[in-house]
Formats: structure tokens, C-alpha cells, sequence
């Protein structure tokens, strides 16, 4: 895209100051202006501890207070280092994922208002702004987080929220358990040649060289090798699939870890293993599909979108589908969800920003002048319309504003 | 570490709860009461390249995505490139058979030494703005996505609109129904009259061709399974996510990136809208247009020596004051009271007005959150009785050999020394029973002459500062 774009593609023709889009996750925040196609600006969701001094995540909070500190001197750096406006008198549109904590959304909106002093905010869900990426109005969002995975269908552009899913099966699970096996696998070699088990070395790898690790050597394999590898397990004479090639990587400095290829391979797999509850990321899709009404359920099952950074690993998307197609086709389900073919849709933007690319379309449109929270209405009432609080979303106000 | 101003012992509490150094607190001249980072609204002032230092318009810098134009930053390790030339034998244009020395340019990494040769961008001609820039593969789709959804929220304001109007006429139209025929007749348009219906022209909304859903995914590659990882052809997160629409996978793919440029910040202070510091518009001068920082108005505390503290023991600590305003000032020391800056006394003409000057009343205020700090004091202090005077400051005062200080009459008890505009106070600290740290708090009592007033003259008003001193640790006796 060129480095010049007309005036005609940013933001509203009528507002003076364009919409900024803000996509707060546990790992990466994307944050960037409306009516462009990519965020400005992807970085990592840490803040400068007031007291200690050292980065820590923005989510890690003793008390709200806490979590009101980190996110003023966040939305400070994001404006003053990233962004380069001036937040006052500038609408926000915050891109949430529906089931967050209401401290967290409630401490927003009150930093948002009080401290930064927008003009106004609007909350739209994640999974239903990603669709607006595709231009569909039907499908069945996975959105495969660094904390968790979340799932909502959306028919017609309703979200049929009494089908939500969600798991603590995010980037963060794979971290833990590649730490696991490299504690238990992994050789160091120190820098006169010996060579010690890591777990002699280290008792912890810290989290940032788990994250590179995972990010540029492990992958996602295939299902019929995963059931291979499951079956040598259990049954040691069953020959195992030959492992991929293992990786030297430079750690700290001093040593050379030695990842061996077992380890690249099964990092992820902790994904797809079947926990107390049988619930994998393939039953996810299926139990939400159970939950929404029978005539609706093809039209989803045809239309699943998977977006999230963690959906980039390699081999991910396509060990998805073909967990769920095999989970279908098993006893459990195919009695009682007879679905004859899934498929996948490709978002014309990298994993970990759809939904604020959703966000950046919804906010160049004239929809966030209709639908946003203003300044004046938040001072007066001190409090945030959401899903769950039910003085905003009874019956009788529903009936009025279509009568 | 020592800090120059002691930043780490000495901090005020500023008037939105928080402790703050002196250097980290300003002084607001018409409410005159301290703000710090946390109270004071920010604002972007100008914006300017750090590399070539060169100013620019805030709408250019929108076009340009906050961008230099000319500075280039290495993908692989975030340092500038460096423009280098090189000459290469081509052949003339007049005569091909003759060959001359030409100089193309390319991009290097002083830091890394990754170069643009390394990704295959062919050398330039031109010394600068040759390089050409990326394209979004997804850029058509996503504008007439970006068309269509501006259409349709179009429409449906379009939609709120007209119901708001159709309501009112309707009953109209409904008597007109019964006595006039032709008024159904006579629309032109044959819009349907219940507002459930499906309205609008198809036309209206803009054509988009929503994405298809394939049955196949691209799965893994094949030779992942055999093929050794070369770590330096794989790059980080940090290198993928500095270009977040094209976030390439390999370093094959990396390719150089405008210079993200930096802002210069001016505060103001939230409830008189006066500028608390203004830079200045040129990107290499560091001076300030305003610099209303507490350093410059407020009397500077310092401890002048390190002390061995013991439980119970009451030890004698010294504290430097020091004036840094043109005037002579009064000072006092005061029991500590956290809400001591709130109450400010006045001397002069009018005594009924309340601790600010100049608020204009139609400036609504948004308050933000008071913050609560821990302001336990684990020792007892005995504060000198009485004011001091400091004398004020006097800029010639290093080359005059004089010395001013027998003027005032100091008691030797409290004021243990005088030189020029500074004066050492004794201060006696007995440790409590249970504390580890000892820290002391006490409010500062001083005259400020305002500069800045309606009246013609100067005022001099009494404020009041609560001041918090980490002494030290306590030694186990």
C-alpha cells in the first residue's frame, strides 16, 4: 500500500479527527486509526511496574487501583509514542472480547473518560467484527488468544451468545508445556562443551525465550502423525513417525540448547489432548454448534473463521478441521449432529489483527456516531452499558426501539 | 546511586495524592497548587523526525502514517540505515562499448550490518526516495468492503432519520387517505409504509462479493519434517510485528522501514487551562516557551549528610533549604497534615476569594480519581519553632565576596549554617519502636510572590507543602 493514502480512505468525511481502534489483548495490543487497513502499531501489553520498575503484563493486578495505574501509563504510551494524537475530544473504539471481566472493562471506560478525556467510546465484540472483515453475516468465530480460546457463533449478525465457548487453551498452554518437555528432553551445552540436562541449569525459562521458541521452531502436526505419536505411547511396539530435525538455539548467551524435533512437534499438541472433561478445541466447535438452533447449524458448520495469533502457528488452521471433521464423524456426534461438511474461511488480513481490522472498517462508518457511549453520558451516570447488566437490556427498552 | 537532587529521599505530595520528587512536579502559577504527570492533561505539540530532525505538520504525518519520509529504520535490529554509495562500471549511453563508473546507493546497518542487498532490493540511483514501497495484497477487497459498510450504515442512519419523521406524519397521511384518493396516487416513489419492511434500493448499497469458505486448508509444509531450521532465516516477533500488515515470516522478506517519528508534549493544567510547560517549536533546541516546574518556585529541600539512625535514639539531621525565587522568603515548618495544601492563607488586598486566581467559571472540570499513597511516618520529629528567613536568590551573588548573612539574626539551635540563598536547618528524629525505614514528613510553610495577578501589583499569598524525607535505615543497636 502506498505510503500516501487520499483522503477519501481515512476515516468519516463529516468528523474533524479520525476514530482510533484499540485492541486490548493479555499478550499483544494492535492499535491504530479507522478506515485503515492494518493497525499502526502491534506491542506487546506490558507497562512499567510504578513501583518496582520492571515490565510486567498489564493484566497482572493485585487491586483495581493497580489495574487503573497500568492502564493510564499504557494509553499513555500508546498515544504519546505510537499513535501521535491527542486523545482529547477523539472518538475511541475499543474491540472487546464479549466475555472480559467488567473491572477491566469498567476501568477502561472510567481511564478512557475521566483521564484521557475521549469524546466517546463504543465496545464491539470481537468475534462479530471479524465477520465484517469477510463481508459475511453468518460463522462460527474461534479466537485463539494468548490466555484462552473463545467461541461464538453469529447468524445473521446476531450473536447467539447463550452458545459460547471458551477454554483456558491459548498461546500460554503450548508455552507451558514446551517448557515441560524442555525441562525434561532439552540438552545445554555450556560454553566448554559439556553438555548438562536443562533442567540442571534452570528451574524456570523465562517466558520471552518460550514465546521465540515457539514462535520460530514448533509447529502443529498432522493428525494422523499426532495418533501415531499417541499410539507409540501406549503401545511401544508401534514404530513412532521419524521425528523432525532438532534446533540449536543460542540461550542467554552462555549455553546452546539443543531442542530436539520430538519436542517441536508436540509443544502444541497439549491443544488437541482430551483433558478430564474431553473437551478439546474440536469438541469447542461442536458443543457450540449443539447449543445453537438445529436450522442454523449448516450454514455455520460451512462458515468457521479462526482468528487469533496463535491460529498462525504452522499447521494449525488445518489440524483444526480436521480434529473437528474426525470428532464429527465419531460416535459421540454423529448420532446427534449429522453435518455432512465444514469450512474455512481465509480473512484478508494476518491472524492476530482481524478483529481490529473489524474494528477499523466498523469505525470509519457512521455507525459509531449512532451507537457510541458519549463523554457526557458516562460523567453523568459513572457507569458503562453492558450485556449483563440488566438495566440497560430489558425487554421493554428492546420493544421500543423497534416499535 | 546519588541523585543530583535527591529525587529518591525528598518527595512532595503533589495535589492528586501522589509522592513525586521535586524534579517531577510543576507549579501552577494561577491555581497555585503543585500538579505532577499523573493531574495534568498532555498534549501532542510537534511532531519531528529524530534522525533528521525535521518538523512536521500534523496532517502530513497522518498521510504518512507518523513516517519520515527519508529516514529509514534496519528491520532486523530497529537502528537507522545509513545511505552508501557505491560506483559501478555501466555502459555509457552514448557509446556502448565504452564503460562508465557510476554511483548507485544502498542501505546499510552501522549496528547489525544487515544491508538491502541481503533481501534483494536492487541499488538506487538516487541518493534519497528511490525505495519503492510494499503493497497490501488484500487493499481492493478491504475498500470495497470498507464502501459497503459505509453505505450501509448510511442507510441505516438514513432509516432512524425518516422514522423519526415518518411517526408524526403518519397520522396525517391516514386522514388524507380517507378523503383523498389520489395521495396514494400521487407518490411517486412506492415506498411501503411499514417500517419493518425491506426498504431501500439495492443500488443504494455499494456492490461487495463477500469472501468464500473453502473445504482445504494449506496444511504443513512437506520438508518441515526434514528440513533443518536455520534460525537466522526465521525472524522474531519484534522484526515480524515492526510492519504489522505484512509481518514476513522469513528474513528473507524483511524490507526497511520509515523512521517512526517522536512528539514534543506540552501540559496544561486541568482546572485553569494554563500551560504548566510549552517546548519550543524548533526539534533541536531543548529549551521551553513556559517552564512553570517546581524547582523554580518552590523551596528546594535537601539532606545534607547521611545519618546513623537507632530506635529511640534522638539523632540530629540536617536539611538545606534553599530559595529559588527573586524575592525574600519566609519559611516554617510545620506538623505534618496531608491536606495542608488544600487551606492556603493570604496577605494582601483581597482576603475573600478562595486558594486560586483567574478560574473561569465556565470550565467544567472532569475529576479525575484521587490516588491513596501510604504516608505512614515511622519517626517523631522535633520541628524548629519560628520562621527563617532565606534571602533571595542573587545571581551575583558567587562573585560579590560579601556575605549578606549577618543581617539576620539566626538562632544557632535551628540554623546550624547561611550562605547566600540557602540556610541549614538541625531537625532532631527519634525512630518509632517498630520501624525499619525511617521517614519523616512535615509541611513547608512559604511565601509565594505571584507575578502573574489581575492587580497591578504583586501578591504575596502563604502556601503550604507536605514534605516527605526518607532519612535512612535503621541500624539495629
Amino acid at each position: 500500500m502506498p505510503l500516501f493514502e487520499g483522503l477519501g480512505g481515512i476515516g468519516l468525511i463529516n468528523e474533524k479527527n479520525t476514530t482510533v481502534v484499540l485492541d486490548i489483548g493479555t499478550a499483544y495490543t494492535k492499535a491504530g486509526f479507522a478506515g485503515e487497513y492494518g493497525p499502526r502499531i502491534i506491542t506487546r501489553s506490558e507497562v512499567k511496574c510504578r513501583e518496582t520498575g520492571k515490565n510486567i503484563p498489564l493484566f497482572q493486578y493485585k487491586n483495581e487501583n493497580e489495574l487503573r495505574h497500568h492502564l493510564v501509563d499504557f494509553i499513555h504510551k500508546l498515544y504519546f509514542r505510537c499513535l501521535l494524537v491527542n486523545p482529547k475530544d477523539r472518538r475511541v473504539v475499543v474491540v472487546e472480547n464479549l466475555l472480559c471481566p467488567t473491572v477491566v472493562r469498567n476501568t477502561l471506560a472510567k481511564v478512557l473518560f475521566r483521564h484521557y478525556e475521549v469524546l466517546s467510546v463504543l465496545f464491539v465484540p470481537s468475534h462479530l467484527v471479524a465477520l465484517m472483515t469477510l463481508g459475511i453475516t453468518t460463522g462460527l468465530v474461534l479466537d485463539l488468544g494468548h490466555k484462552e480460546a473463545t467461541l461464538m457463533p453469529i447468524y445473521e449478525g446476531v450473536v447467539v451468545f447463550h452458545a459460547w465457548q471458551a477454554l483456558p487453551f491459548g498461546g500460554s498452554l503450548i508455552e507451558k508445556s514446551l517448557s515441560e518437555l524442555l525441562l525434561d528432553r532439552a540438552v545445554a551445552t555450556t560454553e566448554d562443551g559439556t553438555e548438562h540436562r536443562l533442567s540442571s541449569i534452570m528451574q524456570d525459562i523465562p517466558n520471552r525465550y518460550l514465546e521465540d521458541i515457539k514462535v520460530r521452531t514448533c509447529f502443529v502436526s498432522t493428525l494422523e502423525r499426532s495418533s501415531c505419536l499417541q499410539n507409540n505411547k501406549y503401545d511401544r511396539s508401534i514404530e513412532p513417525p521419524p521425528p523432525p530435525p532438532s534446533v540449536h538455539y543460542p540461550l542467554e548467551g552462555h549455553h546452546i540448547l539443543t531442542i530436539p524435533g520430538t519436542v517441536r512437534e508436540l509443544a502444541a499438541e497439549s491443544l488437541f489432548e482430551r483433558d478430564q472433561d474431553a473437551l478439546t478445541l474440536a469438541t469447542l466447535v461442536l458443543n457450540a454448534l449443539l447449543k445453537c438452533p438445529i436450522d442454523t447449524r449448516h450454514k455455520l458448520a460451512e462458515n468457521l473463521v479462526i482468528i487469533g495469533g496463535t491460529a498462525s502457528m504452522k499447521g494449525m488452521k488445518h489440524r483444526i478441521l480436521a480434529e473437528v471433521r474426525a470428532a464429527a464423524a465419531s460416535e459421540q456426534y454423529c448420532q446427534i449432529l449429522p453435518i455432512p461438511s465444514f469450512m474455512l474461511h481465509h480473512p484478508p488480513a494476518k491472524d492476530n489483527y482481524v478483529s481490529w481490522l473489524g474494528g477499523a472498517i466498523l469505525g470509519a462508518t457512521e455507525a459509531v456516531m449512532l451507537r457510541s457511549y458519549h463523554r457526557d453520558q458516562y460523567l453523568a451516570s459513572d457507569v458503562v452499558p453492558d450485556w449483563c447488566n440488566l438495566s440497560f437490556n430489558t425487554c421493554e427498552d428492546r420493544d421500543e426501539k423497534f416499535a | 546511586m546519588a541523585h543530583l537532587f535527591q529525587g529518591d529521599r525528598i518527595r512532595l505530595l503533589c495535589s492528586c495524592g501522589l509522592l513525586k520528587p521535586i524534579t517531577a512536579i510543576y507549579f501552577c502559577r494561577h491555581c497555585l497548587k503543585l500538579r505532577c504527570g499523573n493531574c495534568v492533561s498532555h498534549e501532542v505539540d510537534t511532531l519531528f523526525c529524530p534522525n533528521c530532525l525535521e518538523n512536521m505538520p500534523s496532517t502530513e504525518a497522518r498521510l504518512k502514517k507518523n513516517r519520515c519520509a527519508n529516514c529509514f529504520d534496519c528491520p532486523s535490529c530497529g537502528h537507522t540505515l545509513s545511505t552508501r554509495a557505491t560506483s559501478i562500471q555501466t555502459p555509457s549511453p552514448e557509446d556502448p562499448s565504452k564503460t562508465v563508473a557510476r554511483k548507485v546507493y544502498y542501505l546499510a546497518c552501522t549496528s547489525c550490518r544487515w544491508t538491502t542487498r541481503d533481501v534483494g532490493l536492487k541499488d538506487q540511483t538516487v541518493a534519497t526516495g528511490g525505495w519503492v514501497e510494499q503493497d497490501n495484497e488484500h487493499y481492493k477487497h478491504l475498500q470495497s468492503l470498507l464502501e459497503h459498510y459505509r453505505s450501509v450504515a448510511q442507510q441505516e442512519k438514513l432509516e432512524r432519520e425518516k422514522k423519526r419523521f415518518s411517526h408524526r406524519k403518519s397520522s396525517y397521511l391516514s386522514l388524507s387517505d380517507k378523503y383523498s384518493l389520489p395521495s396514494i396516487l400521487g407518490r411517486k416513489s412506492l415506498t411501503p409504509l411499514s417500517p419493518f419492511a425491506h426498504k431501500g434500493d439495492v443500488s443504494q448499497t455499494s456492490e461487495m462479493t463477500p469472501l468464500e469458505a473453502t473445504a482445504e486448508v494449506e496444511g504443513l509444509p512437506e520438508d518441515i519434517f526434514t528440513e533443518e531450521v536455520v534460525l537466522s532465516s526465521v525472524t522474531t516477533m519484534e522484526q515480524r510485528l515492526s510492519s504489522p500488515e505484512w509481518q514476513p515470516e522469513k528474513t528473507a522478506d524483511l524490507y526497511p522501514l520509515h523512521k517512526h517519528i517522536l512528539v514534543k508534549r506540552s501540559l496544561r493544567c486541568r482546572h485553569c487551562e494554563h500551560n504548566l510547560s510549552k517546548p519550543e517549536y524548533n526539534p533541536s533546541s531543548i529549551k521551553f516557551k513556559i517552564q512553570l516546574g517546581a524547582f523554580y518556585h518552590v523551596p528546594e529541600v535537601r539532606m545534607v549528610r547521611q545519618v546513623e539512625l537507632k530506635t529511640g535514639v534522638e539523632t540530629g539531621v540536617q536539611l538545606s533549604l534553599c530559595n529559588p525565587t527573586p524575592h525574600d522568603m519566609t519559611v516554617a515548618l510545620l506538623p505534618f497534615v496531608p491536606e495542608a495544601s488544600e487551606v492556603s492563607l493570604q496577605k494582601g488586598e483581597e482576603s475573600v476569594e478562595g486558594s486560586s486566581l483567574n478560574t473561569s467559571s465556565l470550565v467544567r472540570v472532569v475529576e479525575i480519581p484521587p490516588e491513596r499513597t501510604d504516608l505512614k511516618l515511622t519517626a517523631d520529629v522535633a520541628l524548629p519553632q519560628g520562621q527563617l528567613i532565606l534571602a533571595a536568590r542573587d545571581d551575583t551573588a558567587e562573585y560579590d565576596d560579601q556575605d549578606s548573612s549577618p543581617n539576620y539574626k539566626d538562632d544557632p539551635q535551628v540554623v546550624a549554617w547561611r550562605r547566600a540563598n540557602k540556610v541549614g536547618v538541625n531537625l532532631l528524629v527519634t525512630p518509632k519502636p517498630d520501624a525499619t525505614y525511617v521517614r519523616v514528613g512535615f509541611v513547608l510553610r512559604y511565601d509565594y510572590t505571584n507575578t502573574v495577578a489581575t492587580a497591578t501589583e504583586s501578591r504575596t499569598v502563604t502556601l503550604n507543602i507536605p514534605v516527605m524525607v526518607d532519612v535512612g535505615p535503621v541500624t539495629q543497636s
